[in-house]
């Protein structure tokens, strides 16, 4: 997600005038997510949020009554000397950071009687962010130009190959969903259809999230920890975990490769990066408005 | 040592999946797929057998 708001931030940075409202959301919600995953990651940071500042005020509250300051203080126009609420969609920044600041202050609170009521929170909010981006990142593919790549990317990055099949690269889509999911099945079946468990290997653990799918079944298999498989060498299981960490970092480099199609492919055309399109020839008719 | 078997089939996936990426002719593909497959595993053979005779006669 961070990658994904990183490339909106690119795609939109020269057309704010066009799509504050959309990038916002996108942003707000794409960082939401982001902070919400990471926290469920580290349980500890609802406990950090909670700790006490001083004379009773936690780290989480002090947070948010700081990111209100700086919405209000951005939302004032010192001109009019009024509250303008769309200044604050000029100013990027804002939004994503102050629903993540009231986000992470929501969880902590919830967190502080009972921690895994504030884990259920995250999760949800983590859940819900990630299907608002996928919302909002279509909204942007018919707002900014280069946006149908985007939503290729965030396609791609949910089920292996569909951005390729998306942008009309259908034969590769399918060999690459095909190849994927035969490596993560098989290094599932390795681990005894269990999830690689954070204190397997870490970076396998983030690894094996690469894609929206491997996502959906580890959270249909409860994310159980891994265990070696009956009747297979003991040897095999630690292989096991790096096939479903490799079935995940793949998927990053095809989801990214998605980005590079320019437009859906004529069957039998060379790809864009093998061949690329002869600079146009003829002026662009003039005088558009 | 069974494990090590392993080692073919998700490297080779990781080539194949690298090239795919970066053109279309399936014949290409394949060929540069393999042709990478085999420095690597000569690399990692040739890693192997000195690591091996290190340990045996130093």
């Amino acid at each position: 997600m961070l990658l994904q708001t990183g490339i909106v931030v690119w795609l939109t940075s020269g057309e704010r005038a066009k799509v504050p409202l959309l990038g916002n959301i996108y942003l707000a919600v794409s960082l939401t997510g982001a902070v919400a995953f990471l926290s469920t990651l580290y349980p500890r940071l609802v406990d950090l949020l909670n700790a006490p500042l001083r004379g009773g005020l936690s780290v989480g509250l002090f947070l948010a009554v700081v990111q209100g300051a700086l919405v209000a203080a951005a939302a004032y126009n010192s001109k009019t000397k009024k509250f303008e609420a769309g200044l604050l969609l000029e100013k990027f920044w804002v939004l994503p950071a102050a629903v993540a600041v009231v986000v992470l202050w929501l969880a902590a609170r919830a967190g502080r009687e009972d921690v895994e009521a504030g884990m259920r929170v995250m999760h949800g909010l983590a859940s819900a962010c990630v299907m608002l981006s996928i919302i909002a990142t279509v909204g942007l593919a018919f707002a900014v130009p280069g946006g149908r790549q985007v939503a290729a990317y965030v396609v791609g990055w949910m089920v292996p190959g569909a951005g390729h099949f998306m942008m009309g690269r259908r034969h590769k889509g399918l060999i690459f969903f095909g190849l994927l999911a035969g490596v993560y099945v098989f290094g599932l079946f390795l681990s005894n259809f269990r999830m690689v468990g954070f204190e397997d290997n870490p970076f396998y653990y983030v690894g094996q999230f690469g894609s929206g799918l491997t996502l959906l079944v580890g959270g249909l298999l409860e994310f159980e920890k891994a265990s070696p498989r009956a009747g297979l060498p003991l040897s095999w299981f630690d292989v096991g975990l790096l096939y479903v960490c490799a079935a995940g970092l793949l998927n990053y480099i095809i989801a990214l490769n998605a980005l590079e199609i320019r437009a859906p492919a004529a069957r039998g055309t060379p790809s864009v990066s093998a061949a690329p399109e002869p600079p146009a020839t003829t002026p662009p008719a003039g005088g558009s408005s | 040592m069974s494990y090590m078997l392993l080692y073919f089939p998700i490297t080779f996936i990781a080539l194949v999946v690298i090239e795919m990426t970066k053109r279309d002719d399936p014949k290409e593909i394949l060929r540069r797929s393999l042709k990478d497959f085999g420095v690597m595993t000569g690399a990692f053979l040739i890693g192997g057998l000195i690591i091996f005779l290190i340990n045996r006669y130093l």
